[in-house]
């Protein structure tokens, strides 16, 4: 029992919650402006990890570096989508209506052939380095260097995150395009840009969390698939569209993570999580942090 | 003098239902202009097809001697048509002030928000006491009022009014138009759709009566106030 109250599992459960607040927030925010339903999310999670493992391996750069990388990359390639796929989808009225159906399985597609151009490209070893590994003591809590790297540098990002969509005029644009989509045209929101740069911030935010996991976690073409549903499970309990209760649900689910397995199994893992997931939708259909329907 | 806004045969609808078939009207400058009619007559979806919220299906709008028939609507608004909603379509899980700041997004506008900001509330002292509280949580009145503040926080030259008194307790109505009247007085253009016929007529300098989406009648606010037709449809005399 007495392992429960140790500062060991806090810190692992903080780690764990920092990347799903990161994964679930792009989720929301292409849901919330857009109503798509990425279903590849958790596999540019994996082109991030896989971006920071070969610039380590191959040429010695640093993940703290290399995520910038990845991040701009990933970034790039959803605007690429956006531009490519989604742009003349949303704009055309009668394909709209059934946009969220329909992007669940042009996402789906895109989540496979990512997968199996992975698995082509990088074979399917699971693959791993070694950085700041070296462990830090905080009085009896241990922890890796890398570790603490990943929840400090996902604290800046979420910090950086909640400030812009509090402050910038783009952020509140983004939270005007979810609550109200013709309100946002009405007082001359270029919708456009506001879905491009959500596609872009959302994608950028899943390379960045796959190059900090890169860190601690083994890589394969396959590892993106559960982040996709922790991180549909984190939107829904936040309510969908809910920018900063998903960022909160992102913690919440974490701490279920760690602190479920440390009191079960580890084999429970997708249960816990598929569990929470259920019991909630039972209890309230809006979401753990949702609003009620007034 | 060049009208402000002049639309020719302009024609616009919702999928396959045609709401308006081919209006032509023009609104001089410093002036407040009227569209009257029924419900569905087409107000609405005249200001909307003007705002480029609704696609142009045949005809154009050109404003100040320019054609925007191909413009989207946030260039629109950057050129300084603003519309009011029927219905304000405030942004219900945005602060008070947070609508406000939305209000001056076009570029044009952005450069002097917080000049904005300061007219707004001197304008409408009730939304500064509510500058922190929720869009969603103010009265009728007052999200009329929010939605009008931040309409001319994008820095309006056209001015669209879409029923903006609809639902309101009569002091405040009143006080919409005398706000409408003070805007007109202060250099601004209003395009206003309204069903409170008249009052609005009372403030008109030029009516427009729209039926089943075509224009039915025309003129001076007065000329349509003595019009029987006009008394005997829309006044109850």
């Amino acid at each position: 029992m007495s392992t429960l109250f140790s500062g060991q599992l806090l810190f692992a459960a903080l780690v764990v919650g920092s990347i799903y607040v990161l994964i679930a927030l792009g989720l929301n925010l292409v849901f919330g402006t857009m109503r798509l339903l990425d279903a590849a999310h958790g596999d540019i999670v994996m082109l991030g990890a896989y971006t920071s493992f070969w610039l380590f391996t191959l040429s010695g750069m640093s993940p703290l570096l290399s995520m910038l990388v990845a991040g701009a990359l990933s970034a790039g390639f959803g605007a690429a989508i956006y531009y490519g796929l989604f742009r003349r989808l949303l704009a055309n009225t009668q394909l709209s209506q059934r946009l969220e159906g329909n992007s669940l399985l042009l996402f789906f597609g895109i989540s496979i052939i990512l997968q199996n151009v992975a698995a082509l490209c990088f074979d399917t070893t699971p693959r791993a380095y070694t950085y700041l590994d070296g462990i830090i003591r905080f009085g009896n809590v241990a922890m890796t260097g890398n570790r603490i790297a990943v929840l400090i540098i996902a604290a800046v990002l979420c910090a950086a995150a909640f400030l812009f969509l509090r402050f910038h005029i783009y952020g509140l644009a983004i939270k005007a395009l979810i609550q109200h989509r013709q309100a946002a045209a009405v007082v001359g929101v270029n919708i456009e840009r506001i879905q491009l740069l959500s596609f872009a911030i959302g994608f950028g935010l899943a390379g960045l969390a796959g190059s900090l996991l890169s860190m601690t976690e083994q890589i394969t073409p396959f590892m993106g698939f559960p982040f996709t549903v922790a991180g549909f499970v984190t939107v829904i309990l936040g309510g969908l569209g809910n920018l900063t209760r998903g960022m909160a649900a992102g913690m919440f689910l974490g701490f279920v993570e760690i602190y479920g397995v440390a009191l079960t199994s580890p084999s429970l893992h997708s249960v816990l999580i598929y569990g929470v997931f259920i019991v909630v939708l039972f209890l309230q259909s809006q979401g753990l942090l949702g609003r009620r329907p007034s | 003098m060049t009208a402000v806004l002049e639309a020719e045969d302009l024609a616009a609808g919702y999928g396959d239902v045609i709401a308006l078939h081919g209006v032509s009207l023009t609104v001089a400058p410093n002036s407040i202009t009227v569209l009257l009619g029924s419900n569905g007559a087409g107000k609405s979806t005249f200001l909307r097809t003007i705002a480029g919220l609704l696609p142009t299906r045949r005809g154009h709008i050109v404003f100040s001697g320019q054609d925007i028939t191909s413009c989207r609507s946030d260039q629109r608004v950057d050129l300084g048509i603003v519309m009011v909603p029927e219905g304000r379509l405030i942004f219900p899980q945005l602060t008070v002030e947070e609508n406000l700041k939305l209000g001056a997004f076009s570029p044009r506008a952005r450069t002097r928000q917080a000049e904005g900001l300061d007219q707004a509330y001197v304008m409408f002292p009730r939304l500064k006491e509510r500058r922190s509280q929720m869009g969603g949580t103010l009265s009728g009145g007052e999200q009329q009022m929010l939605a009008l503040a931040r309409g001319l926080m994008a820095r309006p030259q056209l001015l669209l009014l879409d029923e903006p008194t609809l639902g309101l307790a009569p002091v405040m109505a009143t006080m919409i138009f005398e706000t409408i009247k003070q805007l007109k007085a202060s250099g601004l253009t209003i395009l206003l759709a309204e069903q409170d016929v008249r009052r609005t007529l009372e403030i008109a300098d030029q009516g427009y009566v729209l039926e089943s989406g075509k224009l039915a009648m025309s003129g001076s606010g007065a000329e349509l106030i003595a019009d029987q037709r006009i008394g005997s449809a829309y006044l109850g005399i």
